[in-house]
């Protein structure tokens, strides 16, 4: 264990040991190399995320079905708080993503599976599942 | 995503995509721009497999009003 000398001021020894705290706290989320934005709850592989921000951030869906919650049609499991769906980290690796954490640089990368070309309809709709999909048109003021 | 959209799509069996018309370079911005066709926002629609708008709606809906509403197209 690391012992200060008897002589180190006391701000000295509160200042070291904050700056330990804030690096073993400090830990950044990327999403497709971007920041993310979005509510992320406790640390590493086992952060929880809310499910439709985290959808919304790698832009593919999340839908609730009879056998349970998908992520662009693959099952993946999710913690429901309140009926709103939250999934691990290490959940979304589970599903296919690829999800890289750096301990040393106290960062995780997520990261999009390479999308499977879709056979776009004559009017150019690319359909990618067989269900209805609800759109919802808005803005942010 | 919107609170009444969240708590909505906790009960529906049908993918939600949120749309923000602020947001042009996102993926689901440039699929779906094309279909928003009405004159004010929030708008709301629910597309078939075939890309057809099977129902459209203008205004606010609460998420009770929206699964009333659409309840006939979730499958």
């Amino acid at each position: 264990m690391k012992t200060f000398p008897k002589k180190t001021p006391l701000f000295l020894v509160l200042l070291t040991l904050t700056l330990l705290a804030v690096s073993a706290s400090a830990q950044t989320l990327s999403v497709r190399n971007k920041p993310y934005k979005g509510e992320i709850n406790g640390r590493g592989l086992g952060a929880m995320v809310l499910l439709s921000e985290m959808a919304q951030a790698l832009e593919m869906t999340a839908a609730r079905t009879d056998a349970g919650w998908t992520l662009d049609g693959q099952p993946i499991t999710v913690t429901e708080n309140a009926g709103v769906p939250y999934i691990t980290l290490s959940e979304l690796k589970a599903a296919g993503l690829k999800v890289t954490e750096n301990k040393d640089f106290g960062t995780i990368d997520v990261y999009k599976p390479v999308a499977k070309s879709a056979t776009p309809s004559k009017d150019g709709w690319s359909a990618k599942t067989s269900q209805n999909v609800m759109v919802h048109y808005g803005a942010t003021w | 995503m919107k609170p009444q959209l969240a708590q909505f799509e906790s009960k529906t069996t049908l993918s939600v995509i949120d749309i923000d018309l602020d947001q042009k370079s996102s993926a689901n911005y440039k699929k779906y721009i094309d279909k928003m066709t009405a004159p004010g926002i929030p708008y709301t629609i629910i597309v078939n497999p075939k890309g057809e708008v099977i129902y459209s709606a203008v205004g606010y809906r609460t998420s009770a009003e929206l699964v009333s509403q659409t309840k006939q197209f979730w499958k």
